[in-house]
């Protein structure tokens, strides 16, 4: 046995072992999950760019219109729609929150806990209003 | 030694910090019009995957929209430009890798933005 060893009766996996902070460690509090989502949300949205483009495209060029709209009304071209909705209006939301942070505003801690939470209904509030708009 | 700078240039050493205001600005900026067509957009081509073809090139084809259009499409390419530069210079190593992505990531964007502009204007002409 040399010096290195854990103690008897400890194994390496021993929950009373004093573990490095790391991220798989701690429990994510509400406001870096809108933050990782913010990301996420935004990289998504670098697609959906992409595909507004191609379909502003398809528009000018007046060739494939009735494919795209085939391919957007599908069941999973809705579903796709829906989610891509939501997740812009993540993203609005959380970016509307950030520009307000720029300007000083809701710093306080409950605020920034009542922002954090107030995103993804904000997000499901615009994309309801949207739907109900739709008709 | 020439002065308390050691005769460095102050400009040259200022320039990266320069570089990141304008990133900074550029992104807010682009944020804050995007704020006001993204949701304009939304409610008004939400519905767009229903609509004919000609209804929809007249909708857009008016100068208000086109002009709206072309606003949205340049500060999204713009701000997605930045937004995607600051994770690729977050998560990709080793560095070269990172700043080669970032220079094909600022020219996608124009690309981008270019073939977005062009559409909107290939439109408008089209409505002559």
């Amino acid at each position: 046995m040399n010096d290195h060893s854990p103690p008897e009766g400890m194994s390496a996996q021993s929950p009373r072992r004093v573990l490095s902070p790391h991220l798989q460690v701690y429990r994510l509090p509400l406001n870096a999950w809108i933050s990782l989502l913010h990301r996420i949300t935004g990289l998504l949205w670098c697609l959906g760019l992409l595909g507004a483009t191609g379909l502003l495209w398809v528009v000018a060029a007046g060739q494939g219109w009735p494919a795209a709209q085939a391919a957007l009304g599908s069941p999973w071209g809705r579903v796709a729609s829906i989610l891509a909705i939501y997740a812009l209006w993540f993203h609005w939301a959380s970016g509307l929150r950030h520009l307000l942070f720029d300007f000083g505003f809701g710093f306080a801690a409950p605020v920034v806990r009542v922002g954090a939470w107030a995103v993804p209904w904000v997000a499901l509030l615009g994309t309801g209003l949207l739907w109900s708009w739709m008709g | 030694m020439d002065g308390v700078n050691g005769g460095e240039d102050v400009g040259a050493r200022l320039a990266p910090s320069r570089a990141a205001v304008s990133h900074w600005l550029g992104q807010r900026l682009s944020a804050a019009l995007l704020l006001v067509l993204v949701p304009w957009l939304m409610f008004s081509l939400g519905s767009a995957g229903g609509m004919e073809l000609d209804d929809l090139r007249q909708w857009i084809g008016r100068p208000s929209h086109a002009l709206g259009l072309a606003l949205f499409f340049l500060a999204a390419w713009y701000h997605a430009a930045l937004g995607l530069e600051v994770v690729v210079q977050d998560y990709v190593r080793p560095e070269s890798l990172s700043a080669v992505l970032v220079l094909g990531v600022r020219l996608a964007a124009v690309v981008g933005a270019v073939a977005a502009v062009g559409a909107v204007i290939w439109i408008v002409a089209g409505m002559q």
